[in-house]
C-alpha cells in the first residue's frame, strides 16, 4: 500500500521539522526493532539464570547521584528543576540507582539480591566525540545490566564468567574481558615508592589513556626502572609475578599486607579461570583503570572484534550501598546494547522471527 | 590485519624514518603516490595498511576502530580528546604551540585570537586570567594578525619562518608538541600478540628505556 506522507518533498534545509539535543538518538523501525530484541534476549537470559528484572526511575535526586561520589559532576548529567531550589538529574549511570533501591530491602531481609536491569542512560553532551556510541561519555546509551548485591568476592569470577555466557548466548565471537582491582595499582605504586598525591595523578592519567603521561611522572620520581612495565607485567596467572616486579623495583613487601591480599583475591580468580581452561578469553592488565571512585575490587572492560570500544563494563563496588544505609558488598556489570549491536550479525525480533 | 592512520604532512613525513629504523613494515611509495590507503607485509605480522588522513581526524579513525593505531601531532591529542591510548612519544615533528603576534602587541591588550585550537586556547587565556574572545580559523592563522581579525594568535609554530615573514613574532610559548603513537582500546586489547612488537622496536627507537618491553 503506498501511503503518502507530505504532501510536498521534505528536504533537508526545511526547518519547520522540530528538532532534538545534539548527540541524542532517534531509532527508526528497523534498528529500535533489533535493540529491543537484544534487549529482550539478555534480560530473558539473566532472568534464566536468577535474577530479577526491576526498573529505576529515569529521573534520580541530586541526593542520590552524590552520595555515589561517582566522578561525573552534576554539569555533566541533564539537570531538572523539581521545584524551586531542588534539582534532580536525568541519570548518567545505573548503579546508584539500583544500590539506592536496593539498601533498604538489604536492611530489611540481609540475603543476597540478583537484579538485573534494561535502562537508557543519558549525559551531557560534551565535544562533538562524546556523541558517538562509542565514546566513554556517549550522550545516551541503552544497558542491560547485572547487579549481585550482599554478595563476596568469592563470587568474583561467576560473574565474569556470566557476562561472557551471555555474550556466547548472543554468538558474539572472540570476546575478551580485561580484568583489573580498583586497589593493585595503587597498592604497588606505593610499595615501589611513590607518594598518594603521584598516584592519585598518575591513575588519572590512566583513566585517560595516557600512557606517555604516566611514564614521564614515574620516570621523574622512580627513573630507574619502568613502573609502567612493571604494571603490566602482573599476572595472576603466574603468582609469583608480583614477587618478581618487586624485586624489580628493589622493594621487599611483607606477604600480610594489603597489596597481597588484593594480589590473592586476583590470583584465585585466575585460577579459577584455568580450573576451566578459559584463559584465552580473561587477561589481567592493572593499567586498566576508570574514572569511578566507588569501585573497590576487581573492575573489567570485555571487547569484541569489530568494535572500537568496550561492549562490556563492570566492577565491584562493596562501599557504594553504605552510603544509602545497607552495609553490604557489591558487584556488577552492564552490557552496551548500541556497541552490541554492531557485532550481533543475528537476533530475534519480539514475534521470534529473524530480523537478519 | 593491521591498520595504521598516519597524520598527512609535516608529521608523516618526520615520524617515517623512525618507523623504518624500528623495523616497521612500511609502504614503497608514501610520497610519490596520491593513493590514500597504503598496503603493505610482514613475515611476522602479515598484512597492513597505512591510512593517510587529515591530522584532525586521526584520533577519530583510531576511536572508532577502523585505524588500530594511528600517528598523530599532542596537539590534536589535547584539542580533541578522544578517547584513544596514548602510547608512545615518538619525538618527531616537533614544534611549539604559541601565542603570537605583532612584536609591539602587550599581553594585556590583547582582546581578540584566532585560533585552530579553541578549547586550549580557552584553557591557556583563563590560566593567565585574561579576558579574550576567541575566533576559530581552519588555517593560515597568520593572516588574521596581519589583516587586524585578531590581536594575535594561538597556533604550532615550528621554525618562525612564517611568523618572520608575517611580521609577526612568539609571545609566549605555550606546549612543546611533538608525534604520538596513539591506539584503539579495543586493538589495544584484542590485537596485543601483533601490537607488542611493533611497540617494542618503537619504543627501542626512541629511548633507550623501557616502556612496552
Amino acid at each position: 500500500m503506498n501511503r503518502v506522507f507530505f504532501e510536498e518533498p521534505a528536504t533537508f534545509s526545511g526547518s519547520n521539522n522540530g528538532d532534538r539535543p545534539a548527540g541524542l538518538r532517534d531509532a527508526y523501525p528497523s534498528y529500535a526493532s533489533k535493540r529491543r530484541a537484544l534487549e529482550i534476549q539478555l534480560v530473558d537470559y539473566f532472568e534464566q539464570r536468577g535474577c530479577s528484572l526491576v526498573s529505576a526511575s529515569a529521573i534520580e535526586s541530586l541526593d542520590t547521584f552524590w552520595r555515589a561520589k561517582t566522578s561525573l559532576s552534576v554539569d555533566d548529567a541533564y539537570q531538572i528543576l523539581m521545584a524551586p531550589g531542588k534539582l534532580a538529574v536525568l541519570r548518567p549511570e545505573m548503579t546508584p540507582s539500583i544500590a539506592r533501591m536496593a539498601a533498604p530491602v538489604l536492611q530489611q531481609h540481609p540475603q543476597p539480591l540478583y537484579w538485573c536491569y534494561a535502562e537508557r542512560v543519558y549525559r551531557k553532551p560534551g565535544s562533538v566525540s562524546s556523541w558517538s556510541e562509542l565514546a566513554v561519555d556517549a550522550v545516551e546509551s541503552t544497558q542491560v545490566g547485572v547487579e549481585w548485591m550482599g554478595v563476596s568476592e568469592a563470587a568474583d569470577a561467576d560473574l565474569l564468567l556470566l557476562c561472557h555466557e551471555a555474550l556466547q548466548q548472543l554468538s558474539v565471537q572472540g570476546a575478551r574481558t580485561v580484568v583489573s582491582h580498583a586497589r593493585l595499582a595503587v597498592l604497588f605504586l606505593n610499595a615501589a615508592g611513590i607518594s598518594e598525591d603521584v598516584i592519585a595523578k598518575s591513575l588519572q592519567q590512566l583513566v585517560r589513556g595516557d600512557y606517555v603521561g604516566f611514564q614521564e611522572l614515574m620516570m621523574t620520581y622512580h627513573s630507574s626502572v619502568s613502573l609502567l612495565t612493571c604494571l603490566r607485567q602482573l599476572n595472576p596467572y603466574d603468582s609469583e609475578s608480583l614477587e618478581r616486579q618487586l624485586e624489580r623495583c628493589g622493594q621487599a613487601v611483607q606477604k600480610n599486607t594489603e597489596l597481597y591480599q588484593v594480589w590473592n583475591t586476583v590470583v584465585s580468580i585466575a585460577k579459577q579461570i584455568t580450573e576451566l581452561g578459559r584463559q584465552q578469553e580473561y587477561t589481567f592488565d592493572f593499567t586498566l583503570t576508570r574514572n569511578i571512585a566507588y569501585y573497590t575490587g576487581i573492575l573489567f572492560e570485555t571487547f569484541a572484534p569489530g568494535v572500537g570500544a568496550p561492549i562490556a563494563l563492570g566492577g565491584r563496588y562493596d562501599e557504594l550501598l553504605k552510603q544509602y544505609g545497607a552495609d553490604a558488598p557489591a558487584v556488577g556489570f552492564v552490557l552496551e546494547l548500541e556497541r552490541l549491536l554492531n557485532v550481533v550479525a543475528s537476533t530475534t525480533n519480539r514475534g521470534g522471527e529473524s530480523l537478519c | 590485519m593491521l591498520t595504521i592512520a598516519l597524520a598527512k604532512g609535516r608529521t608523516a613525513e618526520d615520524t617515517l624514518p623512525l618507523l623504518e629504523q624500528s623495523g616497521w613494515p612500511l609502504a614503497e611509495n608514501f610520497f610519490t603516490s596520491r593513493a590514500l590507503v597504503f598496503p603493505a607485509h610482514s613475515p611476522i605480522l602479515g598484512e597492513l595498511q597505512y591510512l593517510l588522513a587529515k591530522p584532525m581526524d586521526v584520533p577519530t579513525y583510531v576511536q572508532y576502530g577502523v585505524a588500530d593505531l594511528g600517528i598523530v601531532g599532542k596537539d590534536i591529542l589535547l584539542e580533541q580528546q578522544s578517547d584513544v591510548y596514548e602510547l608512545i612519544n615518538l619525538g618527531t615533528a616537533r614544534c611549539t604551540l604559541c601565542l603570537a603576534g605583532k612584536p609591539e602587541t602587550k599581553m594585556n591588550q590583547i582582546r581578540r585570537v584566532a585560533t585552530k585550537y579553541p578549547r586550549l586556547a580557552e584553557a591557556y587565556f583563563r590560566s593567565e586570567g585574561l579576558s579574550v574572545e576567541l575566533v576559530e580559523l581552519g588555517g593560515s592563522i597568520e593572516l588574521a594578525a596581519v589583516i587586524g581579525l585578531a590581536d594575535a594568535i594561538f597556533d604550532l609554530v615550528q621554525t618562525g619562518a612564517t611568523l618572520a615573514a608575517n611580521g609577526l613574532q612568539v609571545l609566549h610559548e605555550c606546549h612543546k608538541i611533538s608525534a604520538r603513537l596513539i591506539a584503539n582500546r579495543s586493538s589495544f586489547r584484542l590485537k596485543q600478540d601483533k601490537l607488542e612488537p611493533l611497540l617494542v622496536a618503537l619504543q627501542k627507537a626512541t629511548t633507550d628505556g623501557e616502556g612496552w618491553i
